[in-house]
């Protein structure tokens, strides 16, 4: 087991070369290179230019940069944001922690509505509710995730105004940005309002992310569950007579999530895409929202630490995945 | 791999069909095509899906025509003239007008839908193409090359598209249709190629291929002749289910303005700048665009499964 999980680690490391090596050549491709970031500050002077070209270090050889920039990942502050003025790894961190928020809820309601979901429709197939969940799945699966965010904004914040438009938490009632040391103190004052307000933030973005989330793994569940059911052993734990409960449940059912399981490795980039989306529409500050920001300014220190820091999660959660698998079914060899 | 001759016994037995039609043995042949045509009709949601999805691609492609005929009611996006802006759907403007230029949203719709589905379109034919030479090539050669091939795939599938498209748009600089299609295209290879590769990994090891090889037909020709019709079924799926995908996409990127942009438009460059308005209650602009790509992108979902099931009956549905 130890031996299959160190031989994936080292397997990544070169995906993971690759991956910056292509970003970073990439970034330089950019009409002007990284210096078109400064570009919009017209009367700046030649000698001017020249110190910012030199303060960061854009005068040297790319493959020095490259070097550099790699030795500044893996050891130090993830080099310096154009515009934050601030470490890269300060401010991707500052971030993280809203995304991970609204990624984990959004995962949670997918998962709680679409496994039975699956799994009636699956166990009363061409039942009314069966094509009910097949058509909602259909229509979800075909709903680009920003459109349904800003229609689920018309509905439920413009025309029946229950809930916040944008953000994660109400400035008006916190008196600071969310994270700052003051937000933190009211935070420790009052756990509970705090709670209720990122919860009253949170329901749409997280609805959002779901209901796509939701008309792809229902589907899963339901095909999954419905291959379980047509199994040998299945009839003969029914041949045996035990009871449709326990078929079902110990026989079917437990076959049936191990590839759901690791549908969780396959599904985490969809969801990192369905909350960088929902970020971008509801102005959660988080991840997503920073990336386009980074993006707008062209502040590629910033960006090419988002990317790698994703690739990092993908890479991680898809091993994670995998070793799940590995020791939840026998059958599976660590080979 | 599917020998039609079987599949006509085990599926397709007409009884009374046409006297002349029946051979010797009383049962009428099919091809495989026929076959897979047939499933594909006989499939509940496909066919109707691939009408609808037939007048939407007219409605939208002959847009210039419709400005011909009905000047009043469809403008070109060139020769928009300033009208009431921000005015709810009427006989005039079927679908509203947008809050800034007051131009017609049912206009938009209809040459914005030509974009949309080009670049759908035009992205998975250039996906199609590398991703077949990469996938066959890595998985028909194997051992060292498979892997390094494979491992350059990897680095295309961990980064999400959805960072990745935006950025090279930038690259990429100013955005034209034929640009924006490029760079999903070559965004979009990696996952047919992972199908292609585990497609002729199996199938390089048929007796079939290893006949050819025995025979000493060259590669090129196994490949193409031999192995590729064989892996059509899963590719001819990918590629449609592909175009939804890119569809969608599209319109997210254009949205933020990071894709198509003005005097072009898509139906995600349409709802840029209609959230500024949501508050106002404008609901008219946001949601026709997107009830256009919800539904293109509907029917090829219901046509990429028909073909699923007529390819691969299978399948236990």
């Amino acid at each position: 087991m130890i031996g299959f999980i160190g031989r994936r680690i080292l397997q990544s490391i070169p995906t993971l070369i690759l991956i910056s090596l292509l970003l970073f050549f990439g970034m330089q491709a950019v009409p002007g290179g990284p210096l078109s970031a400064f570009a919009f500050r017209p009367g700046m002077s030649n000698a001017a230019r020249q110190a910012i070209v030199h303060q960061w270090g854009l005068d040297q050889p790319v493959y020095v940069q490259y070097l550099q920039w790699a030795k500044s990942m893996l050891t130090g502050s993830w080099q310096f944001s154009f515009f934050m003025h601030r470490p890269v790894r300060e401010v991707i961190f500052s971030r993280l922690p809203a995304t991970i928020i609204l990624m984990v809820t959004a995962y949670i309601i997918q998962q709680v509505i679409a496994l039975p979901a699956g799994i009636i429709a699956a166990l009363r197939r061409y039942s009314f509710f069966d094509q009910a969940v097949t058509f909602f799945s259909y229509v979800g699966y075909s709903m680009p995730t920003f459109w349904l965010g800003l229609m689920l904004l018309l509905i439920f914040a413009v025309f029946i105004p229950i809930l916040p438009v944008a953000g994660i938490i109400d400035v008006r009632l916190t008196g600071a940005p969310f994270l700052t040391a003051d937000y933190n103190a009211w935070f420790g004052q009052h756990p509970i309002a705090g709670i209720l307000d990122i919860l009253s933030h949170i329901v749409l973005p997280a609805t959002t992310i779901a209901i796509v989330g939701i008309a792809g793994d229902s589907r899963f569940m339901r095909s999954s569950m419905l291959d379980a059911i047509h199994q040998d052993y299945v009839r003969t734990a029914r041949a045996k007579g035990l009871s449709e409960r326990v078929v079902v449940l110990k026989h079917a059912l437990r076959n049936a999530l191990l590839p759901v399981i690791t549908n969780i490795g396959i599904e985490l980039p969809l969801l990192f895409s369905g909350a960088v989306v929902t970020e971008a529409i509801f102005s959660w500050p988080g991840m997503g929202q920073l990336f386009f920001q980074a993006l707008e300014a062209f502040d590629y220190p910033l960006l090419m630490g988002i990317l790698s820091v994703s690739a990092v999660l993908i890479i991680l959660f898809n091993l994670l995945a995998d070793i799940a698998y590995a020791y939840i079914d026998p059958r599976i060899s660590y080979a | 791999m599917l020998d039609s001759r079987q599949l006509a016994g085990e599926t397709l037995i007409p009884v009374g069909a046409g006297i002349e039609d029946v051979d010797s043995i009383g049962v009428k042949q099919f091809s495989f095509r026929e076959l897979t045509f047939r499933r594909f009709m006989n499939h509940p949601t496909a066919k109707w899906a691939l009408l609808a999805l037939g007048v939407l691609v007219v409605a939208c492609y002959g847009a210039p025509l419709w400005h011909l005929l009905f000047p009043n009611y469809i403008q070109a996006p060139d020769q928009f003239s300033l009208g009431d802006a921000g005015t709810g759907p009427s006989l005039q403007h079927l679908m509203g007008t947008d809050s800034y230029n007051g131009h017609d949203i049912f206009s938009l719709v209809l040459y914005g839908g030509r974009f949309s589905i080009f670049i759908g379109i035009g992205s998975m034919v250039i996906a199609v193409i590398i991703g077949v030479a990469w996938g066959a090539t890595a998985g028909y050669f194997g051992h060292a090359l498979d892997a390094v091939l494979m491992r350059i795939t990897d680095v295309f599938l961990t980064v999400p598209a959805l960072l990745l498209v935006p950025l090279a748009a930038r690259v990429f600089g100013e955005a034209s249709p034929w640009k924006i299609a490029l760079i999903f295209g070559l965004l979009s290879w990696p996952s047919i190629s992972r199908i292609v590769r585990s497609m002729f990994l199996s199938l390089r090891e048929m007796q079939f291929a290893e006949a050819a090889r025995a025979l000493g037909v060259p590669n090129s020709r196994i490949i193409f002749r031999h192995l590729l019709p064989n892996a059509v079924g899963p590719i001819v799926v990918a590629f449609t289910l592909g175009i939804a995908n890119n569809i969608v996409l599209e319109a997210f990127v254009s949205f933020l303005g990071f894709g198509i942009q003005p005097p072009n438009y898509s139906w995600g460059s349409t709802l840029a700048g209609a959230q500024g308005v949501l508050v106002a209650g404008n609901w008219w602009w946001i949601t026709f665009p997107g009830l256009a790509v919800v539904a293109t992108v509907l029917c090829i979902n219901f046509i990429g499964d028909g073909l699923r099931d007529a390819l691969d009956p299978k399948i236990i549905r």
